[in-house]
Parts: structure tokens; sequence; C-alpha cells
């Protein structure tokens, strides 16, 4: 890597820009970044189209779950070009194995869904780091990118969809009207040519999108390095070196600009700079001397409130945590820290209390949902709908619509009936039994009534008690009532005997 | 007491005639014996019915059963965007052998006339069947024409398919006294009624069956006659008239019904308490017949609606909370 022949201008772009930049080489190099994506996965596509002839959907889906094998020979083929490296298709599908090999099992089960694997390749792939040194790297890499890198999947998943649906709807229009064909039906039928025209489309649109999403991670990796490495500031001291080089040849003043540029170049070395006609051995003394001196062993205290900086008992502790759960919680800090790292700490400390504040809500979710179940259990509440109905149906105040207090039953109900019955007063003796029967009902009985009950209504609800000789009773005082008042005919008095008769032995009974 | 014991006679004549043509229909119509029950009570208070129901659960073979049953005559109409108003009534044609126009009658000249899909067609061939319903006549060119008694439309509606649908216009929901939901038969019904189709057939037609008339058109309306004289307190009018007034009060209605409900409710009343044989008229007959005869006439307010609520859900909460008649 000679960051001399560097192919970009090595300035920090935000990620933004950078994905911009990526999309910028995609196009520049695209028939070579599209023939080594598209190759190695038509190859593979076309077998299991041939072995799933029938299930052609399953050849589409085992070719998208390899998409991060595919994606390495175009970065591998951006990584030479960005430098100025020339690097054909045919020593690219030589590199393939080696290229593919690479934590192949990772990327093809825990590391599939992860959202920010165009940015993360290039560190499988260029610089293959395994392990604890790739999780290292990964949360360097990381700081306000992961949240980017993980919308550029978004969206480059979102553009496969809209290719793959665009062109088969493309294609439906072109057929003639009387070809009846609908186009979920073209995606989900089981038949053999729909399937293999849907998989084949879908193909090709990751075979068009793919170049585009490696080269915009490709570019936001290489941007991270820029801001981390000072590749910028490096390039920028070379450059000055190499015009400083040329003014000394053209005043002949050789020796002294030399010394000017080692020390521009090279700025570490400003204290060795003097000692170069000395041996290996005599610098190492010399070296070892300077170590040892007072400089490199001072000892200063110094007391005062700060906040605690965790981050490397983090890394220590983040070890044995998932890669894509890393990502996550990176993501999410990216969005809520301001998306600024530079003050970590402050938005690790915000990060805390919105989740802090997330489970508490969930707490109280789930201690709300168990209490409301317990009272809807023990119907103390009731649902929306039959709530909503009560509300339109208030109890109504006066109970029945009758004055159903027992002070307004006369004391001998049965007296006061037959004496009512033996003036020709028919309808006022059977309504002052049926009036003292539902008296009864509602106080000694404790039944509920409401308003819209009728009669027969009242009948049924006293039925349904078991209450055998009160549901005949009511039964027939009930049908006396019902001639007596709504078919005007007088009831046979031997009913109302009965009824006079039975009413002390009711009236006691117990509930 | 000669009045009433005539009374009584007549009733239980009409009673068991009636509950045999229940018993044919509800024969050949299995698991249906409510909507079966309702439709009768609508022939018998000389109304109509609008059936709800989604195609297949023998909407048709009702109407053509009941004619068949009564030797009335039988019309379907199958409403469609197009139809047009002398489709339905009947129109004038000029005979160039008789040299003079001649009246071509409609399909609503009978007894029965089914209305399938009454929805399917636009206002103003709906409107067609306003007149006929009303005044059981129609006008052709000025000439008032009379329509056979009894007369009875049955208009179905499908609940589902809503979409190219005209929304009846409330005056003509108005004309209808009932309306009718007709759903699935259960599990046994629908196995029974499956057995019997498939024992000697072989197609899905229901109507092989050669039915016997059990009485005439005449005698249904001697019927539709005798129910004046089945005895309604006046109190049950008053509890009828507060039904129909509560759903003019209730805040989850913003249209409540006519006072045509009233009249619809008492005479459909007398009709249910004939087919218990009663010759006198319960609250629990006005209870058991105001939910049809209502649930067609009110609007509902929207808040109602977004509770996911229906007209049923609110007329039973007015049945519940109207005092019933009492002493």
């Amino acid at each position: 890597m000679d960051l001399s022949r560097i192919n970009v201008k090595p300035r920090i772009r935000n990620a933004w820009e950078s994905i911009d930049l990526g999309f910028m080489m995609a196009k520049s190099w695209w028939w070579v970044l599209f023939a080594s994506w598209f190759i190695p996965a038509a190859i593979v596509y076309t077998i299991l189209t041939i072995i799933f002839y029938d299930d052609n959907w399953l050849a589409v889906v085992i070719t998208w779950w390899l998409k991060p094998l595919f994606d390495r020979a175009p970065l591998f083929i951006a990584s030479r070009k960005l430098f100025s490296e020339d690097v054909t298709i045919r020593e690219t599908l030589k590199a393939l194995p080696r290229l593919y090999k690479t934590d192949i099992f990772p990327w093809l089960l825990w590391r599939r869904f992860s959202l920010t694997r165009s940015f993360d390749m290039p560190i499988t792939v260029l610089e293959t780091l395994k392990g604890k040194q790739r999780t290292r790297r990964m949360m360097t890499l990381h700081q306000n990118t992961s949240g980017p890198a993980t919308w550029l999947t978004i969206v480059c998943v979102n553009l496969e969809m809209v290719i793959w649906l665009g062109v088969l709807g493309f294609f439906m229009l072109l057929l003639p009207e009387e070809i009846d064909i609908n186009l979920m039906d073209v995606i989900i039928d089981e038949g053999m040519i729909a399937q293999l025209i849907s998989g084949s489309i879908q193909f090709f649109a990751m075979a068009l999108i793919a170049p585009f999403y490696t080269m915009a991670g490709f570019a936001l990796y290489i941007n991270r390095r820029i801001r981390l490495e000072a590749w910028d500031l490096e390039i920028r001291f070379r450059h000055l070196a190499d015009t400083q080089i040329r003014k000394m040849i053209a005043s002949s003043s050789v020796v002294l600009l030399l010394v000017s540029v080692v020390f521009l170049v090279i700025p570490q070395n400003t204290y060795a700079g003097s000692n170069e006609s000395l041996t290996p051995e005599q610098s190492q003394v010399l070296i070892k001397e300077v170590l040892e001196g007072d400089d490199f062993h001072k000892k200063i205290t110094e007391k005062g409130w700060r906040l605690k900086n965790i981050s490397e008992k983090e890394e220590e502790e983040l070890e044995g945590i998932p890669d894509w759960l890393i990502s996550l919680i990176k993501f999410i800090e990216s969005i809520f820290g301001d998306m600024e790292f530079d003050d970590k700490d402050e938005s690790s400390n915000n990060l805390a209390a919105i989740l802090e504040l997330l489970l508490w809500l969930l707490a109280a979710v789930v201690v709300i949902y168990i209490i409301y179940w317990v009272l809807k259990f023990y119907g103390v509440i009731v649902p929306r709908k039959k709530a909503a109905i009560d509300d339109l149906a208030p109890p109504p105040e006066i109970l029945f619509g009758l004055d159903v207090r027992k002070d307004s039953i006369p004391d001998d109900v049965a007296g006061e009936v037959m004496n009512l019955w033996s003036k020709g007063r028919h309808r006022e003796a059977v309504g002052l039994l049926y009036r003292s029967t539902l008296s009864l009902l509602i106080h000694h009985f404790s039944f509920k009534f409401y308003d819209g009950h009728t009669e027969q209504e009242c009948a049924g609800i006293v039925k349904q008690s078991g209450n055998l000789d009160l549901s005949n009773y009511v039964g027939l005082i009930t049908r006396n009532w019902q001639k007596i008042a709504y078919a005007h005919q007088v009831p046979v008095e031997s009913d109302i005997q009965l009824l006079c008769d039975k009413w002390k032995e009711v009236s006691v009974s117990e509930k | 007491m000669n009045d009433e014991t005539t009374s009584n006679e007549e009733i239980d004549q009409s009673y068991q005639k009636i509950s045999e043509l229940r018993k044919t229909i509800g024969e050949i119509l299995i698991g249906q014996e409510k909507v079966v029950d309702q439709i009768l009570i609508a022939l018998l208070a000389n109304g109509h019915v609008l059936l709800e129901g989604v195609p297949g659960l023998g909407k048709t073979l009702l109407a053509k059963t009941l004619a068949a049953c009564i030797s009335g005559e039988f019309k379907r109409i199958q409403f469609t965007p197009d139809l047009m108003p002398a489709d339905i009534t009947g129109h004038t044609l000029f005979n160039m052998k008789e040299g003079e126009f001649s009246v071509r009658k409609g399909p609503v000249f009978t007894n029965f006339l089914l209305a399938d899909e009454i929805n399917r067609s636009p206002a103003k061939t709906q409107a067609a069947l306003l007149e006929v319903m009303q005044e059981k006549q129609v006008t052709i060119e000025g000439e008032p024409q009379k329509i056979p008694k009894p007369f009875m439309v049955m208009a179905t509606q499908n609940p589902i398919e809503q979409e190219g649908t005209y929304p009846l216009p409330e005056a003509e929901l108005d004309r209808f006294l009932m309306k009718v939901f007709i759903d699935f038969p259960e599990y046994d019904d629908e196995v029974l009624l499956t057995k019997i189709i498939c024992a000697d057939k072989f197609d899905d037609t229901l109507t092989s069956r050669k039915l016997s008339a059990i009485c005439d058109t005449q005698y249904i309306q001697d019927v539709q006659q005798s129910l004046t004289r089945i005895i309604v307190d006046d109190e049950l009018i008053k509890y009828a008239v507060r039904l129909v007034r509560a759903t003019r009060q209730s805040p989850a209605i913003i249209q409540g019904a006519s006072p045509r409900a009233c009249i619809g409710i008492i005479r459909c009343s007398r009709a249910y308490a004939l087919l218990n044989e009663r010759d006198f008229v319960l609250p629990d007959d006005i209870k058991s017949v105001a939910m049809p005869v209502m649930r067609h006439r009110i609007s509902l307010s929207a808040d109602v609606e977004i509770d996911g609520l229906t007209a049923d859900d609110i007329l039973a909460n007015i049945l519940d909370s109207v005092e019933a008649p009492r002493i």
C-alpha cells in the first residue's frame, strides 16, 4: 500500500460524503467490479437453478445467503485499484479461494444479518483480523460510522426490491390485456417458469446493486482510516518532502535542505537526527540512557473530579458479546449521542439514561398489563365494547319502574288481594299480588331486574335460579297478570286463591 | 263472550295453518327457523323485507317456497347498475297489429318479488320500487295499475361486497317493514341439508320437490285482516312508542326511527302473537320484533361506529333500558 499512489483525494469526509465517493468508485470501475461479483454468483445461481429446477426460490435464497462471499471479489479489486494497482478479472478469480475461505462460517452464519456488512468486510478481507483483534478494530472503526453503514444496507435492500418488482411490473405492463396475470401470482406462484423469471430478475437486481453497496462500505472504511491514521497528513508531508527535495537540488544546497526535509517528514526523529553517524549499537545504548533518564520517570499526581472513562474496561468486557449486539448499541449510540463521539462519555451517559427510561417504561407496562388482567379476571373492569354499551345505559334510579319498597306492600298481602277480588276489583287484586311478588323477589331473594325486563323475562330469571317452587309460583302469577293486563281477560278465581294460599309459604321460604 | 269465542276459534284455525306453513318452509330451508318466522311475520303484517346475508343461504329458495305454499306468483329481478325503472314496473308498447298502445307489465306484477342485490342499482331504479311498495300500485303512462294481493318484496343485500354498490336511501329503507339477517346454519343443520340435497340429486338446485299449496292468497289476506282483532293493550302501544322515541334521544344514534317504526312494531307483534297461538300481544312480542323492525331505520353516530358497535348493539341497549309496561 503506497499512500502516495492513492486515487482519491485523501481528506476527511463525513459518512454520507464517503458513501457518495463509494458510488463514484463503483461507477468508475463498474465493469470489472460487476464482472467479479457476477461471474462467480451466476455460476452458483445457475447450478442451484438446475438442482432446484422445481423450486427456483431456493436457488435465489441460497445465492442471496452467499452474498457476503460474492462481495469480496469487488472489494479485493477496489483495494488494489484505489492505490493504482492494476488487477485483472483473471487474477481476481485466482484469488477467490483465498478470499472466500477467510471467516467463511461467521459471515454465513451469525454475521449474515449484520446491518454493517459492507463496512465490516474490509476488516476480514483486507486486514484478515479475527477474534479479539477484530472486535477491538471494529469498535474503533464503528464510531459514528455504524449508523450510516446500517442505513446504506437498508437502502440497498430496498433498491433491490424496487428493481425486482419494478422490472417484473414493467414486463407485465407490456403483456397484452388478454393474458390474465397477477403480479402477486408471479411473485409467489409455484409455477416453474414464473419462479424462474422472478428469481432471475431478483438475481440481476442483486448483481446490479452489489458493486455500489460494496464500494460504499469500502469508502466508509477508507474514510475511517484516513481519519484515524492521518493519511491525509502523511500524504501531505510526502508531497512537501518531494517539493523540498526538488528545490534543494535546484539551489545546490542539498545537505542543508535534506536536513530540513528530514525534519519535516519524520518529526519524531528530530532528537535522533543529529546522531546519524552513530552505529546501531551506539544508538541502542543512547536510547537506553534516554529512556532511563528522569524525563521518562517523572511521576505527577493530579487530583480532581472527572467523568469515568470506562472505554478500556468496556472493551475487555465486550469480548464475549456478539458483534451484531455491539453494532446495534453503537448504532443506537450514534443516533442518540448527537452523532459525535468526541465526547464519548456524554453520549454513553445519554444512551444509558435512555435505556434506563425504556426499561422503566417496559416494567411499568408489564405491571399495568398484569393488573389489568387480574382486574378483568375478577370482573372489576369490563371490555371497552361492553363498557361503551353500559355508558349509554346508566342504571335506572328507580329500580324496575315500580314502587317495590317493602313498606309499600301491605302486611297481609293475601288478605288484601282476596278482599279486592271479592269487591270485583280484579285488576287491582292481581296487580297487588304481582307487585308484592316482585318486591319479594328483589328484597328477599335478591334478584336483579332492570327496567327493560318484561314479565316473561323476570319469570325466566327466576326459573334459572333453580328454585322450583318459587319458579312455579312466579310462572303462575305472571301468566295471570299477563292475562288480565294484556288480554283483558279475568283470571280464574281458583288460580288467585291458590296464589294467595301459597303466598305466605313463598314469602317465608329460604333463599 | 260470543265474539271472544269466535275470535279464539279464528286464531286457532289461523295458527294451525300458519304452523303448517312454517313447518313446510322449515323443512325446505333447514336451520333458518328464525328467518322463516320473521318472513312469515312480515307476510302476515303485509310488509316487505330486506334480507341481508351472503350468497348461498337460500334466499331465493325461501321466496320460491313461500310463493309455492300459498299458490302465489313469484318473480325475481337481478338488480344491476344498468337496470332501468321501466325494467321493474313495465312500460307501454305500440301494438302494430292493433294500432294502439298496450301495457307490458313488469316483474313487479306478482305476489312475491325477490329483488336480488337491490343495492347494485342506482337510486333512480331503486326509487321505482317506492310507489309499488307503499301504494301497492304502479303508474304506467299516467294510468295506475293494481298489483296482485298479497304483495311482498324481499330485497336482498350482500353485507360483504360493498364495492360498486349504491346504499339504499332512508326513504326506501323505511318502506321495508323488517330487516332480516340470514346467517349460516348450525353444524348439524348444515349436515342435514347437505345430506338431503345430495341424496337423490346430481346438482345443487333445491326446488325439485313439488310443493303442494297449504293455502291460497285469499286465505293469507283473510289472516292479515284477522290480525286486527288481536288485542294490543294501550300500555303496549305506549311501550312501542317509547322504544321508538328512545332511538331519537340516544346519543349513539344521529337519526332515530320514524313513526312508521311504531306502526311496524305493533303490526309485527300481532303477527308474532299469532305465531305463538295467542290472541293478545305481550311486551315480549314487542321486544322480539323491535330489533328487525328498527335496525335499518336508525343511523349510528360516527363515534359509535368507530367503537365497533352495530345497530343491534345499540337497540339491545335501548330495549334493556326502556321501561317495560307494568301494572
